[in-house]
């Protein structure tokens, strides 16, 4: 959140929220992803914001926080000489499909997008051992390392591909046969997965409902689509596409600011460089903590998610707190002068939102009877302010 | 229609109050398409071991059920 208030890459920022909640993980679903999550984010998000989108999801694919996450960490190949081990001892492990299905639905094709139940099933037998030391869940059962073995030492919380739990065999996977490749199945299908035109196009709907509307016009997702699949999901070149497109500008469209963004917003409106103490409970409260998505879908980009009227009401209450705390704070102008925040003027507020002259907000910002903080809140907390 | 409004709410994170109008929006914008652009300056990645450590921590925190130990742990996780 730091880095959202006070990035000078604002627009960078945003396509970092964005991917991290597309590629999401959340903390509460597991114990261990709370010490994960931030890594996660630093480490697959932001080095791939620019660059191939098949990049990014292999380094999702194969970090800890992920393979914990959706289960990848504790799926076995039903025929891997380790389900053959464990079964001797009487226990009966399994393939689990969690990641595979995720990465499908959620991260790649879109569950319109053209697969089967059977190749979800492929996809998990491809991903087999692809594993995480450091957790202790292989670490029991892998004595040893196998040559064909990768990654991982003793003790790190690292990415490891252990031969011993991976399903042998050829795997037939949307239509294609994988050769038995150990490791290597694994990186073909993602890229293979990466590179299909219903990825493609499920990303650029999702693009499109983030950066013009809830509802794209199919002419805007046409074009970034076409895009994508020329430059091979060239994240740079999809940017761009993205700003230079005259919908994402038109004023016709706009979108209904998520929490963490409405609260971002008002830290930066008054030059706030940090973000106060308690924005954890902050976020909280409006149902959008960090990295906590309740599903693998992550949280939702559309009005309807987050305008119900309790949620409404809420943000007016916690407009005048912030606005309370921030007033009281300092902060530091673009030339690096610093100066208290109470002298943000609430008259100046009108410059950062979208309110046609002669509204009512001018006459209220201007009287001076009217306590500084509460003109602010009045912003923050109105209509107006909850749009981007 | 204000492009320097647009610029920076629609693409940014918010407008700041006193920042002067941007000469040219959308180039400001594609001049941050660029690698290092999200790349946080503070301070190097935890290691492996770090991560393991504050794990264990919270885990331990949450297992004493202190309400204030998993509040720090916590807090020391996300940095």
């Amino acid at each position: 959140m730091r880095a959202r208030v006070s990035s000078a890459a604002p627009f960078a920022e945003r396509l970092v929220a964005f991917w991290s909640n597309h590629l999401c993980v959340s903390v509460p679903a597991k114990p261990q992803i709370a010490a994960l999550a931030g890594l996660y984010e630093r480490q697959v998000i932001r080095p791939h914001l620019f660059g191939r989108f098949e990049d990014m999801v292999l380094a999702s694919a194969r970090h800890p926080a992920m393979l914990v996450y959706l289960d990848n960490a504790v799926s076995i190949g039903p025929n891997s000489a380790a389900a053959r081990k464990l079964a001797r001892r009487g226990h009966e492990p399994g393939l689990n499909e969690n990641y595979a299905r995720e990465l499908l639905e959620l991260h790649t094709l879109g569950v319109h997008g053209g697969y089967a139940q059977k190749d979800v099933e492929a996809l998990a037998r491809i991903l087999t051992g692809w594993m995480i030391t450091g957790f202790g869940f292989a670490d029991r059962l892998v004595r040893g390392r196998d040559r064909r073995d990768s990654g991982g030492s003793d003790g790190d919380v690292a990415f490891a591909y252990q031969y011993i739990l991976h399903e042998p065999g050829d795997k037939r996977f949307l239509g294609v046969k994988y050769r038995e490749a150990g490791e290597e199945e694994g990186r073909r299908a993602i890229t293979d997965l990466c590179r299909n035109p219903s990825t493609a196009r499920f990303l650029a709907t999702k693009l499109a409902r983030h950066f013009v509307s809830d509802e794209p016009p199919p002419e805007t997702v046409d074009r970034i689509a076409r895009h994508w699949v020329e430059t091979d999901g060239d994240l740079a070149e999809v940017s761009r596409t993205l700003v230079e497109l005259d919908e994402s500008w038109a004023a016709e469209h706009r979108k209904f600011r998520a929490p963490q963004d409405w609260l971002t917003a008002m830290l930066r409106a008054v030059g706030a460089r940090d973000v106060p103490e308690p924005i954890g409970r902050l976020l909280q409260q409006l149902r959008q903590p960090l990295w906590s998505p309740s599903s693998p879908k992550g949280y939702g980009d559309t009005k309807a998610d987050w305008a119900d009227p309790d949620s409404l009401l809420n943000r007016a209450e916690l407009a005048r707190r912030t606005a309370d705390r921030l007033l009281s704070g300092t902060r530091t102008r673009p030339s690096g002068e610093s100066v208290r925040a109470s002298q943000v003027d609430p008259t100046r507020l009108l410059d950062i939102v979208d309110v046609p002259a002669g509204n009512p907000l001018e006459t209220l910002l201007a009287d001076d009877a009217i306590a500084a903080a509460e003109r602010t809140a009045l912003v923050f907390g109105g209509p107006a302010f909850q749009w981007r | 229609m204000n492009l320097t409004l647009r610029a920076c709410n629609r693409f940014g994170m918010g407008a700041t109050v006193g920042e002067p109008a941007l000469a040219d929006p959308r180039g400001w914008l594609l001049e941050q398409v660029r690698p290092d652009a999200a790349a946080l300056r503070e301070g190097p990645l935890p290691t492996a071991s770090d991560v393991g450590e504050a794990n264990r921590a919270l885990l331990e925190a949450q297992r004493s059920r202190n309400e204030e130990a998993t509040r720090e742990a916590r807090e020391k996780i996300r940095g």
